[in-house]
């Protein structure tokens, strides 16, 4: 009789939304098609065209780059404020080396290949820099990367004055256009699935993050563990820069406003702990293209600037507190 | 023996020199002194001419009145980020309140609130003022109750504020104030700013609040250890709550002198001015991680900060230089209060 009562009862539709709410990034993905769908409904379908979608795909790749970089840092408790000032570092030096016109850097217009790797490497040794001061010095990583951001800026500023840089050569474009950017966003995704569930460094990412102090105790090297993720993040900035770069075909100051905020919002979107230790790679990529859908949508919809930004303060605050009210219940 | 030669040190030039840089906030004005010295010395005596001095009381009390209101949010081991944003979301409120009726026509919020004629001082700045009460309450709320960190709730707040002012502007600049608002920005009371006035009053109360009152107990405790605070009868949650009230003040204080001094408010009127009131909290050596720091400290830094950025603009400098120095500054205070630490 017992052995019959033990036996597994069909699961009820109940039981089954339970479990799939309960998973993380299906909630993420239901989220998803359901602003999608609902965008759709409001726009009469002009947000679900090809071309919107396309749109939607590249302006997500450069932020979403961003945010794998992010996640990285916030999965060890720290942030990095500055993603924005690093890429548009990047991106006035990059674009400033290929074009004829400010040759004053190198003496002669660079080809992409030389100064896509030099984007890379800068906006790397950023990171680097601002995981040295975080790490060696015990400083708060909000405050150094406020202070790098800072910095970042002004430099930019100094390679061109402050003007835009236009004229890059063609071959650039292909980085930031249709298969290419999506494609390059979706495999550094990829990579940094792979490193953070099946290598032995995610490993130690995760227990960094979780519990700084018994993670040293075990022997986990911390402080080299901060540096190498705020380079990734630097790096990955580097690359939002380029791509940005080339969607554009230019280089602007104004270019990557508020980058630091959509990667953490969308980060954050993702189901990311901002305590450290709680998060995964396919959650950032649903945050960032839900956040690429709603920042499309309130363009496509002609929101006025007044409303983009309360609702993006509203939606990362509500995200937040979302997370701390689902932890608390259980 | 060794009491005679303790007393034969405790007078010397060096042992005075010690205990003086022993404590903080004199190193800060020994700074400031060397830094305003200097700067004569660079534009040629222009940076002291009492004219430029009263430049630099009036442009660093936005900031100045700002870092007050961060120094209760530090002390609490938070921090505000939304200070340009409230600043700039109240001022657009208290612009439009308060324009001449050539602007009245175009605004929003002369619908809404369904004005004839342009409201006067009493009205419009104490409007202002509760709007950033309001909008600090609501930073306050979230952090508090629901636990949203400090950091994500004040930057969200910041766009939201932001957003608010841009929808009561409609992204327009808006000129042509009223005549009296001149007053709290350009006015002078023998030969005194007001502006500086409001930034020493402010001061003045901040220095009795945190001093003098158990609040000031409350709000030392809950930021340097909130649990045991807990255990000893502090609300934290009340005491949390309140400084970003406070903090929300100041800012739609400090937006409402840059707007009586420039007469207009435009949604990149205070572009920067959260990074300038933090840096001149952390340079005042307010600790980031709560419990510690003075309102001296933190008129001191906003001082500081403001003698660099007028000495900036006397001496033409790059605007790029700006957002550098203001980095390596904020930077540099960071490290410095590390090594003090350790």
């Amino acid at each position: 009789m017992a052995e019959v009562a033990e036996r597994p009862k069909p699961p009820t539709a109940r039981e089954v939304a339970r479990r799939v709410l309960a998973h993380e990034n299906a909630v993420i993905g239901i989220a998803l098609a359901a602003v999608m769908v609902v965008l759709a409904g409001i726009s009469r379908g002009a947000t679900i065209t090809r071309g919107n979608i396309e749109n939607v795909l590249i302006q997500s790749s450069v932020r979403g780059v961003a945010a794998v970089g992010q996640a990285f840092c916030i999965l060890t408790a720290n942030f990095d404020l500055s993603v924005s000032g690093v890429g548009v570092m990047t991106m006035m030096l990059g674009s400033a080396m290929m074009t004829t016109e400010w040759t004053n850097i190198l003496g002669y217009p660079a080809s992409p290949f030389m100064a896509i790797p030099v984007m890379l490497v800068v906006g790397a040794c950023w990171g680097l820099l601002s995981g040295t001061l975080v790490s060696r010095f015990n400083m708060p990583s909000l405050i150094v990367t406020f202070g790098v951001w800072q910095i970042g800026y002004g430099v930019a500023y100094y390679i061109t004055e402050g003007k835009a840089v236009m004229e890059l050569p063609e071959s650039f474009a292909v980085y930031g256009s249709l298969p290419v950017g999506p494609i390059i966003f979706f495999s550094v995704a990829a990579v940094a699935y792979f490193v953070l569930t099946s290598t032995g460094f995610g490993r130690r990412i995760y227990a960094t993050g979780g519990n700084p102090v018994s993670a040293y105790l075990s022997g986990i090297n911390v402080k080299n563990i901060y540096v190498i993720v705020f380079a990734i993040s630097g790096l990955c900035a580097g690359l939002a820069g380029m791509l940005m770069t080339s969607r554009g075909m230019a280089g602007t100051i104004e270019g990557l406003r508020g980058l630091e905020l959509d990667s953490i919002a969308s980060v954050v979107i993702g189901g990311v702990s901002l305590f450290g230790g709680r998060g995964n790679m396919i959650g950032v990529v649903l945050g960032a293209l839900l956040i690429g859908v709603i920042n499309n949508a309130m363009s496509v919809l002609h929101m006025g600037h007044a409303g983009r930004y309360i609702v993006k303060g509203a939606i990362i605050i509500g995200a937040v507190a979302a997370d701390i009210l689902r932890r608390r219940g259980r | 023996m060794a009491e005679v030669t303790e007393r034969r040190e405790r007078g010397t030039a060096r042992d005075i020199a010690r205990r003086v840089f022993r404590y903080e906030n004199a190193t800060l004005g020994i700074i400031l002194a060397a830094l305003i010295g200097i700067l004569a010395v660079v534009t040629g005596g222009k940076s002291i001419a009492v004219r430029n001095m009263k430049m630099v009381l009036v442009e660093g009390a936005t900031m100045g009145v700002g870092a007050i209101g961060q120094l209760f949010v530090m002390l609490t081991a938070g921090i505000d980020l939304s200070v340009a944003g409230i600043a700039f979301g109240t001022s657009a409120l208290g612009a439009s309140m308060m324009c001449t009726e050539l602007w009245r026509n175009i605004m929003v919020t002369q619908n809404i609130l369904g004005y004839t004629a342009p409201a006067s001082i009493w009205v419009g700045v104490p409007a202002t003022l509760a709007m950033g009460v309001g909008l600090g309450a609501i930073s306050g709320l979230v952090v508090s109750r629901i636990g949203v960190p400090p950091f994500i709730a004040t930057l969200g707040m910041w766009q939201v504020a932001h957003g608010t002012g841009f929808m009561i502007t409609g992204g327009f600049t808006i000129p042509h104030l009223i005549d009296p608002l001149r007053f709290f920005g350009q006015g002078f009371i023998y030969g005194f700013p007001v502006a500086g006035i409001i930034w020493i009053a402010v001061g003045v109360i901040a220095y009795f609040v945190l001093n003098y009152t158990s609040y000031a107990r409350f709000i030392y405790a809950s930021g340097s250890n909130p649990v045991s605070a807990w255990l000893s009868g502090v609300s934290v949650k009340n005491t949390q709550f309140s400084v970003y009230m406070i903090s929300g003040f100041t800012a739609a204080l400090g937006g409402l002198i840059r707007t009586a001094r420039v007469m207009s408010v435009s949604y990149s009127s205070f572009d920067g001015l959260e990074l300038q009131t933090i840096a001149a909290a952390v340079i005042g050596g307010v600790s980031l991680f709560g419990g510690k720091g003075t309102v001296i400290g933190a008129v001191l830094g906003a001082l500081i900060i403001a003698v660099i950025l007028n000495g900036m603009t006397v001496l033409r400098a790059d605007p790029f230089l700006e957002s550098l120095v203001l980095g390596v500054i904020v930077i540099a205070a960071v490290a410095i209060d590390y090594w003090r630490r350790r």
